[in-house]
């Protein structure tokens, strides 16, 4: 029987993405991902020049696109910022940031609301207590409610991975909960219990498996989110705090020197829109291709 | 393609339709100018004599008087509520001071002797709360003699007697209004322009007191809006959302020259800002080691900042700026330039590379680069674990007061006053506030000194010596002595600013 299960179960893995492959757009956005991520987790190896070391003689140098300027310095390939620290060494442990941040606060989003949502569905008697905290926690627009969090906190990397976790979870408590609350009443979950399956395996080995392909989509989409979270907190000043090279940070500090070097923030710009548009694009495909309406259809 | 654009076109053309119209229509109401002015901080209250930031300053210089001004110039004192200089007994010991007659404060009170000995016992009394109370510490009693005189009976023959009686946290307040309300709110003056109401962290509203004793000011309301984003503040100038921007930052100056509706002016000020180490109940005690001190001194690569200004701010090593009374060139060797090998040597002497810093400041764009230049700077040295703690203005200004606060931080001193005594004893004496809790019995006595002496050579002298001593104490790294920048829509004249950056909206005309 269990034989049966797992089998079924990689292959529908294995389907989904088969499918997802055939989609140009989404194979392009899938590695384009797979490969920024490898980039940045070797950052530290990769980048030319200490992230946070100012040289302020050369503040303001541009890139690659006027190195004839007598004001391109050799080796700073995208140019430097207001105090003369290399641009591409601040993008790529910035991303790390970036991206720590945004699956960090997305798994923890992710385990909390998935369990809050599975036992809201499951059982009756939570349901209610659990999903109106969560429509609190809705009534605050997220941003909002991730500034009053750091603002409490005070600010800092981790306070602000914390805050965007939080403002995760309800979204997925409320998917996971609709879901559990039709699975629950399918048959095969009727034909389990009759043979005496205890709750705990039938709401984590049975439906918490049901609901998989629902949680990747929402995950993936979340994580876009996430990022742009943190990339607006940072802005604002109340994610990462200085020196850190946070991709948000960066357009912020760029902001004053705009006229003079729009570069800036053009850069960490494309790289956060590129990084959240291709989570998005496999987000969307995903749930395409997971949806159990069109999966009939196959 | 096509019905996009001829929808295009309509709107365009709405637009030009409506924008004209209200031109026009504005063109013809306005009779009174009305002056929209930027700064970049909110005021932390509307008590000239419990409020000491510059944001507030620049609200109270237009509610309230002083006794006397600095003139723009900045070269000497002229007499606002007083008619003239106060004149002194040959020891010093008593001034006598005449005033203006038939001044009424803007809630009808009679502006006589009595509010000012009211004012100068507020400033003295402890329980009171003054910002400044080293202002009317050498005052041992003001005497009315009548309605319009006052005589200050000193302590001490007081140098700086006419500087503190021009500060703007001695401006005179009216006894009723401050006994009947609380002034941070609900301030009364004598100045041209009256209250009208504030917006908390967005805008204060002045308008024009009817009954100011003086000339007339020329433009009636004025709105002085928050703004801290810079780029926004030059934005709203551009777009003709406002007409004064207080402060520019260096890395707006570019573009606010290259507007057309507006003109930049910039004066060399008296304001300096400085790195300071705090000796005393700090966070970490490793600040009171005075070769950790000096390590930090070292590091800082203070010219490279000051070049990046594009000549719009002054590299001094003294910690009393070449614009203020006390400064000596000698002053300029005083301290530790900076020396990357001796910083790396007296570091790994010491063992001083892990120790934690928090270093605070308040969160503008421009102190933030700052401030990240110089943690760099002294993770070059060998400091690796210097924490930045960037806070909202007024939280920096309270936070900046209590103990075991922050280890270093930046500091920025406009001395309104243009004396050497006036940036000594309010930030390093223990008279003062002393942030930075420098406690040294041999500074308090050149201070002391350099207050109650008249002698100017003297003074100099007592001054010179006290700078030396916090420089080399290396309690104080200074940075550098900005300009004052500021811009003005071209409808706005006579705009001027004294070089303590203090402005006075009455003196400013406006033609639509």
């Amino acid at each position: 029987m269990s034989n049966t299960l797992t089998f079924k179960r990689e292959n529908w893995l294995a389907k989904a993405f088969q499918k997802l492959l055939q989609n140009k757009l989404a194979t392009f956005a899938f590695f384009f991902l797979i490969f920024e991520i490898i980039i940045i987790i070797m950052a530290p190896l990769l980048v030319p020049f200490d992230p946070t070391k100012t040289d302020i003689s050369i503040r303001l140098a541009p890139g690659f696109w006027a190195m004839n300027s007598p004001k391109f310095v050799a080796g700073h390939f995208l140019g430097t910022d207001h105090l003369g620290r290399d641009v591409l060494s601040r993008l790529l442990m910035g991303g790390q940031i970036s991206l720590s941040v945004g699956f960090v606060a997305t798994s923890i989003g992710l385990i909390f609301g998935v369990t809050l949502g599975l036992l809201a569905g499951f059982y009756k008697s939570l349901d209610n207590v659990i999903m109106r905290f969560m429509d609190l926690l809705f009534t605050f627009p997220g941003i909002l409610l991730a500034m009053l969090i750091v603002a409490m906190l005070g600010v800092s990397t981790l306070n602000a991975t914390i805050a965007i976790s939080i403002w995760s979870i309800p979204g997925f408590a409320r998917m996971v909960r609709g879901k559990v609350l039709t699975i629950k009443e399918e048959d095969y979950i009727l034909a389990i219990r009759s043979i005496g399956a205890s709750n705990f395996r039938i709401l984590f080995n049975h439906i918490l498996a049901n609901c998989m392909p629902l949680i990747i989509v929402i995950s993936t989409m979340r994580l876009a989110s996430s990022i742009m979270s943190i990339a607006t907190l940072s802005f604002l000043g109340l994610g990462s705090p200085p020196p850190n090279a946070e991709w948000g940070a960066m357009i912020a500090s760029a902001r004053d020197y705009m006229w003079q070097a729009p570069s800036l923030i053009i850069i960490p710009g494309i790289v956060v829109m590129i990084t959240v548009i291709s989570f998005n694009i496999v987000g969307d495909k995903l749930r395409d291709i997971l949806d159990p309406s069109m999966k009939e259809n196959n | 393609m096509k019905k996009f654009t001829t929808k295009f076109l309509a709107v365009l053309i709405t637009l030009l339709v409506i924008t004209g119209c209200s031109g026009k229509t504005t063109a013809k109401t306005a009779v009174d100018p009305s002056l929209r002015v930027i700064i970049n901080a909110a005021p932390s209250g509307f008590s000239p004599l419990k409020t000491n930031d510059v944001a507030s300053t620049y609200v109270n210089a237009q509610i309230y008087e002083t006794l006397y001004r600095r003139s723009v110039d900045g070269s000497k004192y002229v007499p606002l509520l007083a008619t003239a200089e106060p004149v002194c007994s040959t020891d010093g010991l008593t001034c006598t001071i005449s005033l203006q007659k038939n001044v009424k404060f803007q809630d009808g009170t009679p502006f006589n002797a009595a509010a000012v000995k009211y004012t100068l016992d507020k400033i003295k009394d402890p329980k009171y709360g003054s910002a400044r109370a080293s202002i009317a510490a050498s005052i041992k009693e003001a005497v009315v003699v009548d309605e319009n005189t006052i005589q200050l009976n000193l302590s001490y023959p007081d140098g700086v007697l006419l500087a503190k009686l021009a500060h703007t946290n001695s401006a005179i307040v009216s006894p009723t209004a401050d006994a009947a309300a609380d002034l941070m709110v609900k301030p009364v003056g004598t100045g041209p322009y009256t209250f009208v109401s504030y917006t908390s962290g967005s805008e204060v509203k002045l308008t024009r007191n009817t009954t100011y004793w003086g000339k007339k000011p020329n433009i009636k309301d004025v709105t002085i809006a928050i703004v801290k984003e810079d780029a926004t503040a030059i934005s709203r100038l551009e777009t003709g959302e406002a007409d004064f921007v207080a402060a520019v930052p260096v890395q707006q100056v570019d573009r606010v020259k290259a507007l057309t509706n507006s003109t930049l002016y910039t004066k060399e000020g008296g304001a300096i800002t400085y790195l300071a180490v705090r000796v005393n109940s700090s966070i970490n005690a490793i600040t009171t080691n005075l070769d950790f001190r000096k390590a930090i001194s070292y590091a800082i690569n203070r010219q490279a900042w000051v070049d990046s200004l594009n000549g719009y701010g002054v590299f001094s090593a003294s910690v009393l700026g070449p614009k203020i009374f006390g400064y000596t060139a000698a002053a300029e060797k005083f301290g530790y330039a900076y020396d990357l090998a001796k910083a790396k040597a007296l570091v790994t002497a010491g063992g001083f590379g892990a120790e934690e810093l928090v270093f605070t400041f308040s969160n503008t764009s421009m102190n933030t680069a700052l401030a990240e230049l110089i943690q760099s700077n002294l993770k070059e040295a060998g400091f690796t674990n210097v924490k930045l703690n960037p806070l909202e203005f007024a939280t920096y200004l309270t936070e900046t007061k209590d103990d075991k606060t922050f280890d270093i931080g930046l500091f920025a001193w406009s001395n309104v006053t243009g004396d050497g005594s006036e940036m000594l004893e309010p930030n390093f004496s223990k008279t003062g506030v002393n942030r930075v809790r420098y406690n040294n019995t041999e500074f308090e006595a050149l201070v002391q000194s350099s207050k109650t002496t008249l002698d100017k050579t003297k003074r100099t002298e007592f001054l010179e010596a006290a700078n030396k001593m916090i420089l080399n104490d290396a309690i104080v790294v200074p940075l550098y002595n900005s300009f004052l920048i500021y811009a003005a829509s071209k409808k706005v004249q006579s705009v001027e600013m004294d070089p303590g950056g203090i402005f006075y909206i009455s003196d400013f005309t406006m033609t639509e």
